[in-house]
């Protein structure tokens, strides 16, 4: 992924590694930060992906064509001397502040 | 019927069109105009509107120059679009994604098929006894019982808004009627015109005459001055467009009033819905009036009332 970011390409992360049922954000798994780590000057963009628990529910192999929101927020970087749980927190509210009402 | 092209259409089409040029030279002048920031932006949004028409019109005209298979396929479209913005919006579960593939992908289809195949009996009982029937049991069969009537009633009413009372606008092309064979297209665009003439003219009356709001809590555009100024002028429209249909004068005129006043009571009921899903309009897709089922709520409540009525007074 290091090597993919160095090549100048970008990366989609879905940093709860599963998709939920709807029922809020699980909690983000530490490869987002060991990431910003090694390269603390790529922009982290978050993103929230809104209803798609409803179009392709975990298990289901056809998706229903109701409406989705994809909703972008400001890049964060990882601070200098920002913890692991700090840091998956900080990003993790970054995309929760993206829900549509 | 091919090509439902004849004198009466032309006339009618035209009439239409000059209605598009005279409102978008209105907007022009009123744009320049207009010098208030919430005049401007009233102004703003009808030059919107009256563009969408542009592109409505069109699509409609095409679908019904290509004969009573474009228009099916035309409201099979629009079915599948409104059913997309009621779902989304409406409070399913996770037990019901089989049964949405089923409405969507299946039902929808199907209902529209059986005007394709001419099929009348089928068409008018499919969704309210099979389809009302069948996808409760589908629902069962996933196991969720949380929220179970109101999920199903959910979902029921979503087919029936959308597709069942959608579909019997273009089933007016398959009515036989006494001596009026190979015309259907014009009934199907004089109620096109008087439901969203209804709208346009109860916009127009509230805008500039409204004062008392009719139900303040479920839309508070909507008045009294709106609803009585649209609802008598789309009668004398509908009236005046007698001749492009098998009605006389005074039968266009109670259809027409029929047809203006479900159409209010459509608008009514799905803006109820709105305000409790919390949302204004139920989509974006249409720049100036929200989403498609936003465009076509009067229609889903006049289209069927008008088909039934027609049928059963005027049928062969």
């Amino acid at each position: 992924m290091v090597a993919a970011l160095d090549d100048g390409d970008s990366l989609i992360l879905f940093p709860e590694g599963t998709r939920g049922g709807g029922g809020g954000m699980a909690p983000f798994q530490g490869g987002l930060y060991y990431l910003a780590r090694q390269r603390p000057e790529v922009a982290l963009v978050p993103v929230h992906l809104h209803n798609l628990h409803r179009i392709l529910p975990k298990g289901e192999a056809v998706p229903v064509p109701l409406l989705g929101c994809v909703s972008f927020g400001p890049p964060l970087r990882l601070e200098a001397g920002e913890t692991k749980e700090t840091f998956l927190e900080r990003a993790r509210a970054a995309v929760a502040r993206l829900e549509p009402a | 019927m091919s090509l439902p092209l004849d004198r009466e259409l032309i006339w009618l089409g035209g009439g239409i069109l000059a209605v598009l040029v005279v409102a978008s030279v209105v907007g022009a002048v009123l744009a320049r105009r207009v010098r208030s920031e919430s005049g401007q932006r009233t102004v703003a949004n009808l030059n919107a509107r009256v563009r969408a028409w542009w592109a409505m019109c069109a699509l409609f005209a095409l679908a019904l120059l290509t004969g009573d298979r474009g228009s099916i396929v035309l409201f099979t479209l629009v079915s599948f679009l409104a059913l997309r913005e009621f779902m989304t919006l409406a409070p399913t579960g996770a037990g019901d994604h089989r049964a949405l593939l089923w409405i969507f992908f299946g039902l929808t289809p199907i209902q529209y098929g059986l005007l394709w195949i001419d099929w009348y009996g089928l068409f008018s009982i499919f969704i309210p006894v099979y389809a009302f029937l069948l996808l409760p049991v589908r629902s069962a069969l996933a196991g969720r019982t949380e929220r179970f009537l109101e999920r199903t009633a959910t979902i029921q009413w979503g087919l029936m808004i959308c597709v069942y009372c959608v579909s019997y606008a273009p089933a007016l092309l398959i009515l036989d009627l006494d001596g009026y064979a190979g015309e259907n297209a014009k009934l199907l665009l004089f109620l096109a015109v008087v439901v969203q003439g209804s709208d346009v003219l109860q916009y127009v009356w509230g805008k500039l005459f409204g004062r008392h709001p009719i139900a303040p809590t479920v839309s508070p555009n909507k008045t009294w001055e709106g609803f009585l100024g649209g609802i008598a002028s789309a009668t004398l429209l509908g009236t005046g467009l007698w001749w492009v249909t098998p009605f006389a004068p005074w039968q266009a005129a109670l259809l027409s009033l029929v047809i203006a006043l479900m159409g209010f009571a459509g608008g009514l009921t799905l803006s109820a819905i709105k305000r409790d899903r919390g949302v204004k309009d139920f989509g974006t897709l249409i720049a100036g009036h929200g989403g498609v089922l936003d465009r076509i709520d009067s229609l889903c409540f006049a289209a069927p009332i008008f088909f039934h009525l027609t049928r059963y007074f005027f049928g062969a």
